[in-house]
């Protein structure tokens, strides 16, 4: 098992910054050679892809068709210029990574379906800018956990109106969409975000009323009911999405992202079991109650009651994987086409049935990398609010992996959950770009906050700090001890 | 907290790698069968990629090719249901099933020259599969059946290659698609391949099972005397009566059989009785799917078990529960030539790289003949052949013989529907000292064996003697 920790060679990277003396401030034009390196590294999975298409089409390498594949390169080293500009100092892996997955999605969404590769670059290039907003703007992300209500509000706002306007764009009978003249934009993507960010403040802010238990019920503590209060309306919304929206993937997510983030606050293993009993409950319930949802099993346990029907997709799906193999069709060689919708909900099973086995590990392993690096870099934070926004982040991208991929595999039933990154899809790459953005972020405050500790103990005296993110720690004072 | 970040990091990674062993099992262990599923639409796409050998004869004669567009073209309509058919929906069978890696390049030498093929997009290349049959013989054979329903085939004995297989009515194998709901309704039955799938009564041709039993175990010589003098007799009450009463009441076991006396060969299957009845037919390969490289149905001696005293004594005379195909009659007739050796049947001769022209790419892999065991002594099939030539010159195959030929054969005339007339058998080896080839004639309610199937004989027995004398 790798080890997920800060003595990690990924945790090493994250704290390779250090300030190199007490008088240097903050310093414009910082070189970031390690994430340049790593960023040419983590191109050359799509690019391989663009000079493979480019012999199996008999088109020039300089063909209109390979144009949004540059500028994704481009638009890619316009960030890490950004980054260096700034003087940032967050992770140099983070970037790479996502470069990386980003590239397997726009050679993938080119293979696929060309004429969409144009959509797939602006919807990149338009998630980059929103990062990057996020990572060099001016403020802190203490300020999130300030106004945690009313971003919670907000999402409240955003569920409503797709519950009240919601629209389908593409006949799936689902209305998860919200229409802005020509664009939809999928509200879950971003209510993921929001959700974490929410929760990560609430929880560090009632972790010890929520432990304080007086009340026993059996072996279970039971903390005051006052508190309870949003577990039961966590697990109440996420049924809600499963019955109103049918979004069992959003559900499963949501929900999944919800327990991790109570476990790492709250630490007992027993919340985790109660809420997984009571979120499989309702599903138990679900299915004896909603007929689309008794279908979805149904098709999911025996896809073969149906094979020119309602499991047609699934089972197509099974074909393209089993005729990959070990080293796959060749790209552009394979019929990946034949799955309904693969550019959207089976780019992992495009890319098994073309490049293989090996690619398909490959590109789990990439998912694997970046979910231990963020994960060390959450360790690695010395607030709790940092740590738990972290791992909120972290969670999401790996859960939507598990959801998705798992789908795919026929873990699980099948979900409309994207996968990270690659799939295709406007909402689903912004959301998640956001997410790195605030990744970015959160590893940068915490370099800088570094520095002014390495400052402090340079100088003869303690400082009082008045860095607001200090005063967020509270009574439990300044330092590492409020950890664990 | 920082434990608790630890331990979902490892839940995670434990996650992803259950999905990694899981797409493992989906591509690697599951994925052959699901890349060859009949449902893959892959299949058909690869289809269009592979220019598909052809099937041709011994005399390199083309019998199935592809055309430009990638459909397959019969050449010989009387050797439909061999090649058999190929179709996406309906599936694949007869030649086209049992080299179906080989016409599709996708085995032997073929498969290496085929990979540096798909690297340059180039369609592959199939082997060309090269058949035992004889286009003389099969031509004659199919000429002498007609448009009458039933079977020929046509074997060397001296490896069991198949020289001629007619199946009639027969299969056109183009367009199987298009016409599928009428081929599955036609009474006619032109999916089945007769000579192989079909399953009759043998009527008396099975007494040269019968009689080489009672000969090998010694319970009768050819010159037993026995008797018949009314041409019927009642076992446990069940009347049995000859197709022809023997012109003399008594007689030796030899003009038994030449005369195919019912009363006589019910008598001899009651003395073997059912323990070496069944032995003896084993031997000869009944009670078993013949193995062949076409799909064979299981013969059957009877599936009562143990039998009653007239279900023995009618099985002796080839009546009862008995259900052979004519490939099976034809191995017994066979091994009877071959002195005892039963040989297995045949009819993919090589395979072989396609060349610039016929016979000249490089082969494959080439059939080498076999045996499936002994089924009785030399001496026995010696006698055996006495018998059968005896039951040309005196009895009633007289007209399947060839002048300046010592022909050995026996009719058979088996009872099938009741109210239906009777199908008509013939088997028969020639030349008698030294046999090269056997001929077995199966006419659907054809009537009398000696009139409907043995004259037919003839031509196909003079053709396959002047063929393999080369």
């Amino acid at each position: 098992m790798m080890v997920v920790g800060s003595q990690s060679l990924l945790g090493d990277v994250v704290s390779r910054n250090r300030p190199q003396g007490a008088t240097r401030r903050r310093r414009w034009l910082r070189p970031r050679w390690v994430e340049f390196g790593l960023l040419m590294l983590g191109f050359a999975p799509g690019l391989v892809g663009v000079a493979v298409l480019s012999s199996v089409w008999e088109r020039s390498l300089l063909d209109q068709r390979f144009w949004p594949a540059y500028g994704f390169v481009i638009a890619f080293v316009a960030c890490h210029l950004v980054l260096v500009v700034a003087g940032t100092r967050s992770s140099q892996l983070l970037l790479p990574l996502v470069a990386c997955l980003a590239g397997i999605g726009m050679v993938l969404v080119t293979r696929l379906v060309p004429a969409l590769a144009p959509r797939q670059l602006l919807w990149i290039v338009l998630g980059l800018s929103v990062a990057m907003t996020v990572t060099v703007g001016p403020w802190e992300t203490y300020l999130l956990a300030r106004f945690k209500y009313s971003i919670a509000a907000g999402g409240i706002v955003l569920v409503a109106l797709t519950l009240v306007a919601g629209t389908d764009p593409n006949g799936s009978g689902d209305r998860l969409w919200l229409g802005f003249g020509a664009y939809v934009f999928q509200p879950s993507e971003l209510l993921k975000v929001l959700l974490v960010v929410f929760l990560a403040g609430y929880l560090v802010d009632k972790r010890n009323e929520l432990t304080q238990s007086r009340v026993r019920l059996w072996v279970l503590p039971l903390p005051p009911l006052a508190h309870l209060l949003p577990v039961a309306a966590m697990w109440g919304f996420c049924l809600l999405l499963l019955i109103v929206q049918r979004d069992l993937g959003s559900a499963l997510l949501f929900y999944g992202v919800f327990l991790t983030l109570l476990y790492v606050a709250l630490g007992g293993v027993w919340y985790v079991i109660v809420s997984m009993g009571l979120f499989l409950g309702g599903a138990t319930l679900c299915y004896f109650v909603f007929a689309h949802v008794r279908v979805r099993v149904e098709i999911w346990l025996d896809p073969w009651i149906d094979p020119l029907g309602r499991s047609f997709q699934i089972i197509q799906a099974m074909y393209s994987l089993g005729s990959g193999g070990l080293f796959g069709r060749g790209f552009g060689n394979g019929y990946p086409l034949y799955v309904p919708a693969t550019h959207t909900d089976y780019p992992f099973v495009a890319l098994a049935e073309e490049a293989g086995l090996l690619a398909a590990v490959g590109l789990l392993l990439i998912y694997a990398v970046l979910a231990t690096h963020g994960l060390s870099m959450a360790i690695a934070a010395r607030q709790p609010y940092r740590q738990l926004l972290t791992t909120g982040l972290v969670a999401i991208i790996v859960l939507q992996v598990i959801v998705i991929v798992g789908g795919n595999l026929r873990l699980i039933p099948l979900t409309g959950v994207t996968l990270p990154f690659v799939s295709y899809g406007g909402s689903s790459l912004l959301g998640s770009f956001l997410l790195v953005g605030l990744l970015l972020r959160l590893s940068h405050e915490e370099q800088m906050d570094q520095s002014r500790r390495d400052i402090r103990r340079l100088l003869p005296e303690p400082v009082v700090s008045l860095q607001p993110s200090n005063l967020l720690q509270g009574r439990e004072g300044p330092g590492r001890t409020s950890g664990q | 907290m920082i434990s608790s970040i630890r331990k979902v990091g490892n839940v995670f990674l434990a996650m992803l790698a259950v999905l990694t062993a899981l797409v493992g099992y989906w591509q690697v262990v599951a994925g052959p069968e699901l890349a060859l599923a009949p449902g893959n639409p892959r299949l058909a796409q690869d289809e269009r990629r592979v220019v598909r050998g052809r099937i041709l004869d011994r005399k390199g004669r083309v019998i199935v090719d592809s055309a430009p567009d990638g459909y397959r073209t019969l050449h010989d309509l009387s050797l439909g249901s061999v090649v058999g058919y190929r179709s996406l929906r309906y599936g694949v069978t007869g030649v086209e099933r049992a080299e179906d890696a080989s016409l599709a390049g996708r085995t032997g030498l073929a498969s290496v020259a085929n990979a540096f093929r798909a690297l340059a997009q180039v369609p592959r290349q199939g082997a060309d599969v090269y058949l035992t049959i004889d286009p003389a013989v099969q031509t004659v054979a199919a000429t002498a059946l007609g448009n009458s329903r039933g079977a020929i085939v046509v074997m060397d004995v001296r490896t069991g290659a198949v020289l001629a297989m007619v199946s009639q009515p027969s299969l056109d194998t183009r367009n199987v698609d298009e016409r599928w709901a009428s081929l599955l309704g036609d009474e006619g039955k032109p999916l089945i391949n007769r000579p192989s799938q079909g399953l009759y009564v043998p009527g008396s041709t099975f007494k040269v099972v019968t009689a080489a039993a009672a000969l090998d175990t010694g319970i009768m010589t050819p010159s037993t005397p026995v008797t018949d003098a009314t041409g019927e007799t009642t076992i446990d009450g069940f009347r049995i009566t000859d197709a022809e009463k023997p012109p003399r009441p008594s007689f030796d076991f030899a003009h038994a059989f030449a005369w195919s006396s019912n009363v006589v060969f019910a008598e001899v299957g009651l003395k073997l009785g059912e323990a070496r009845l069944r032995d003896y037919s084993m031997r000869f390969g009944v009670g078993t799917a013949l193995p062949f490289d076409l799909d064979t149905s299981a013969t059957s001696l009877s599936r009562t078990s143990p039998m009653p005293a007239p279900l023995l004594a009618s099985t002796g005379f080839g009546q009862g529960e008995l259900l052979l195909s004519p490939l099976q009659v034809a191995v017994i007739g066979a091994t009877i030539a071959r002195g005892g050796d039963v040989p297995r049947p045949y009819v993919i001769r090589e395979v072989r790289e396609r060349g610039t022209e016929v016979g000249m790419g490089a082969t494959v892999r080439r059939t080498t003949p076999s045996s499936l065991g002994n089924a009785v002594s030399a001496s026995t099939a010696g006698s055996m052949r006495a018998l059968l030539g005896l039951a040309v010159e005196e009895g009633f195959s007289q007209a399947a013989s060839i002048p300046g030929v010592r022909v050995g054969g026996k009719t058979g005339t088996a009872q099938s529907v009741p109210g239906q007339a009777d199908h008509a058998w013939f088997v028969g080896i020639a030349p008698l000292d030294a046999p090269r080839v056997v001929v077995v004639v199966l006419r659907e309610f054809g009537g009398w064996g000696a009139e409907a199937a043995a004259p037919l004989a003839r031509p196909v027995l003079e053709r396959a003697l002047a063929s393999t004398a080369e």
